[in-house]
């Protein structure tokens, strides 16, 4: 602690450019996710202003594809994942009792490689030629064969933001393996850590393997090798393959850390433990390996072998036996218990809801006959969207909300937020509901223009979209506002909440825990 | 362990994990020989050395279709007057291919191969045939092309018809210009200004 006071701490923008505290950083993370989630938002209010009437309205086609697919990656790497790095960097080492992570210059570094990344991959928006236009999935040969020259911009953005998230997932393990304050064993630890463990391993795993996938684009672009391209001897499946084996694992890298904040945030307002955490951190172990043998449902039509089909339609659905577990386990919570509807638990409990509704359209997907009728169409935009949106964003939320007295000292204005609340789930909704109806029917996805018979939906879709868009700047109002003042909050904010990060004051000091607490 | 030999560890499981992606090609090429589930053919069969005399007629059966198609906008014909054959398991055939380059370059073409159903593809075996090599076709010319092949007898019973499907891929814009040199030794390639 002397050694801190002593060093005259840097001020300005110095201290968020040099910083290597584990706060600070966490904050930029969250800005940036922000940030991000706007952008990409901006995107997805471009493409549902294109929808929302059948026909080409207001942008060309290539621009319309350029949207989906640089909305997709913004949101996948730029407003989720760096959300989760920043609420572990703000939260582990406050609920394990470390001083700071383990590696906090790796930390800085991590994060400030993050904004030129998507630097790179926007600004290829702006060349000729345009952005990335072949889906965030990236197939070949739409990538290589026939992507624009400005897809080497695209590719060093991936690079950067792997070797970004792989840094940020070393930092996770060394500080969860090697600073946890004496006594607190491994189950011990709070849901939301075991959770971001599980997450770093499932990143230093797959990041990689997406590295080298996008280099393979790369060199079969410009360099002539032929990797995907069948004319040279590769084959343009095995890009899905490669793709897969990370992209599957990627999807439980954007819910896991959500499981783990919903299993924080219920039993705080059901005042009541977690029901079931030894089985809580199974279940999350056995997801974490299912992920990597699931990957080839996203395959189903190109042509597998029967044997092939029915192990991963088999496997697939064993996913959801632990998540089930962990959707009955929540739910016991709060059975009997003394629930209040506070913000963080409202966004909690829709979570929920809404969650299962995305996973039991993932099973509908799962099956392969009807997968071959699914299969790239709004269904499948209704899953995800589903999942990541209502799951993995509304966990975002929550815990933002849960938190942000922590973090700023001040409680947010309760009736902003709750307003916030309604409103996103009312709209969000009206956006991704009717989806499954127009998918079902066969409306493709990726598309600028429609069949008539899809009108009125996509009208529909369009008005949740621009509420659902529109409603998240209540969501800044309320953080700007709980920064700036409000009523001051208590240690532990929420009443009888349990973790170490409530017995240090709010807003919590740049420096907690120079010396570990005791764990009883 | 001490955080900078668990970092050093985690930064090494990284870097395996990206070998691990590179390896994952020729594993993929590997497992794909082995069970013949994307129904490619690799390189070509020796002769069979049983052959039947072709007065005896095997009576195994299989139905065999016959498909080219370009990969895109190429100005090439290829025809064949065997679209399909009834071919006597174990029994050898020839079946010729005329492909006629009908645009204004010449052209340099690369056929891939794929049969369905994947799983017949090992018992396909072919002796000689012109996606073995690349073709170059001068503006206008017509070339005669051939496939020569038998299925084996090891094939099961249960599949009566196959289908082998030639994709064509232009590759001219591949070829280096010394290359295109001995493929053409009479023109020079004259750089193309746009794909």
């Amino acid at each position: 602690m002397n050694q801190h006071t002593s060093i005259k701490a840097a001020t300005g923008w110095r201290r968020w450019v040099y910083t290597t505290n584990h706060k600070d950083i966490g904050t930029l993370y969250l800005w940036f996710s922000l940030i991000m989630f706007f952008t990409g938002g901006l995107m997805a209010m471009i493409i549902r202003a294109e929808l929302f009437q059948p026909g080409l309205q207001l942008v060309e086609p290539n621009f319309f594809n350029q949207m989906t697919t640089v909305h997709g990656l913004i949101m996948v790497f730029g407003a989720v994942m760096p959300a989760f790095t920043g609420l572990a960097n703000w939260m582990v080492p406050l609920m394990i009792g470390a001083p700071d992570m383990a590696l906090p210059r790796m930390n800085n570094w991590s994060f400030w490689i993050l904004p030129f990344a998507f630097l790179i991959l926007l600004s290829s928006l702006f060349m000729p030629g345009g952005g990335p236009n072949f889906g965030w999935t990236f197939y070949a040969p739409l990538s290589t064969t026939y992507s624009n020259d400005n897809t080497a911009f695209f590719v060093f953005a991936i690079h950067i933001m792997g070797i970004s998230s792989i840094m940020g997932a070393i930092n996770v393990i060394v500080t969860i393996t090697n600073m946890r304050a004496p006594g607190m064993t491994w189950m011990k630890l709070p849901m939301f850590v075991w959770t971001m463990l599980i997450t770093a391993f499932l990143l230093i795993m797959v990041m990689p393997v997406l590295a080298g996938t996008v280099t393979m684009v790369l060199t079969d672009k410009y360099f002539g090798t032929s990797f995907f391209d069948a004319s040279g001897g590769g084959d343009p499946v095995m890009f899905q393959h490669l793709f897969w084996f990370f992209g599957h694992p990627e999807v439980y890298i954007m819910i896991l850390p959500a499981f783990g904040i919903i299993s924080t945030i219920i039993p705080t307002f059901s005042r009541k433990k977690l029901f079931g955490y030894h089985s809580m951190v199974y279940a999350t172990v056995s997801i974490a390996f299912l992920s990597f043998i699931v990957w080839a449902h996203h395959m189903f039509t190109t042509g597998m072998p029967l044997a092939g089909e029915l192990f991963f339609m088999y496997s697939t659905m064993i996913i959801s036996v632990p998540t089930g577990v962990k959707v009955f386990n929540w739910i016991a919570t709060l059975w009997r218990g003394s629930i209040t509807f506070e913000v963080p638990m409202l966004f909690a409990l829709a979570f929920i809801v809404l969650f299962t509704i995305g996973g039991m359209s993932g099973l509908m997907l799962a099956i392969t006959p009807a997968d071959f009728q699914y299969h790239d169409t709004y269904f499948v935009v209704a899953h995800f969207h589903y999942v990541l949106v209502t799951g993995a964003v509304f966990s975002i939320m929550a815990a933002t909300y849960y938190w942000i007295p922590k973090w700023t000292g001040n409680m947010f204005h309760e009736g902003l937020a709750k307003t916030h609340f309604w409103l996103s789930l009312v709209s969000v909704n009206i956006l991704f509901f009717p989806m499954h109806f127009v998918g079902l029917a066969g409306m493709p996805r990726r598309i600028p223009d429609y069949a008539l018979q899809f009108a009125d939906f996509n009208a529909l879709i369009s008005i949740g979209g621009f509420a659902f868009g529109l409603s998240q700047i209540l969501f800044v109002v309320v953080i700007v506002k709980c920064i700036r003042g409000g009523k001051k909050a208590k240690a532990n904010v929420w009443e009888d909440a349990e973790g170490l990060e409530w017995e240090v004051p709010s807003p919590a000091p740049l420096h907690t825990f120079s010396t570990a607490p005791t764990i009883k | 362990m001490n955080n900078k030999k668990l970092t050093i560890k985690l930064i090494a499981f990284a870097l395996a994990m990206l070998l691990f992606g590179f390896s994952l090609v020729p594993l993929y090429g590997l497992l794909c020989e082995v069970t013949g589930i994307n129904g490619k053919i690799i390189g070509a069969s020796e002769k069979n050395t049983n052959i039947r005399t072709s007065t005896q007629t095997s009576e195994q059966v299989v139905k065999l279709q016959i498909l080219t198609h370009n990969q895109g906008p190429i100005p090439i014909q290829i025809k064949t007057d065997k679209i399909e054959i009834y071919a006597n398991v174990g029994q050898e055939y020839l079946i010729s291919f005329e492909a006629t380059n009908t645009g204004s370059k010449d052209i340099v073409i690369q056929a891939v191969p794929s049969v369905s159903p994947g799983l017949t593809a090992k018992y396909l075996h072919k002796i000689e045939c012109f996606c073995f090599a690349q073709q170059a076709i001068k503006k206008g010319e017509t070339v005669n092309l051939s496939l020569n092949f038998y299925i084996d007898e090891l094939i099961d019973p249960k599949y009566k018809q196959m289908s082998l499907s030639y994709a064509i891929f232009d590759i001219s814009d591949d070829i280096k210009p010394e290359k295109w040199h001995q493929l053409f030794p009479e023109n020079i390639k004259i750089a193309k200004v746009s794909k």
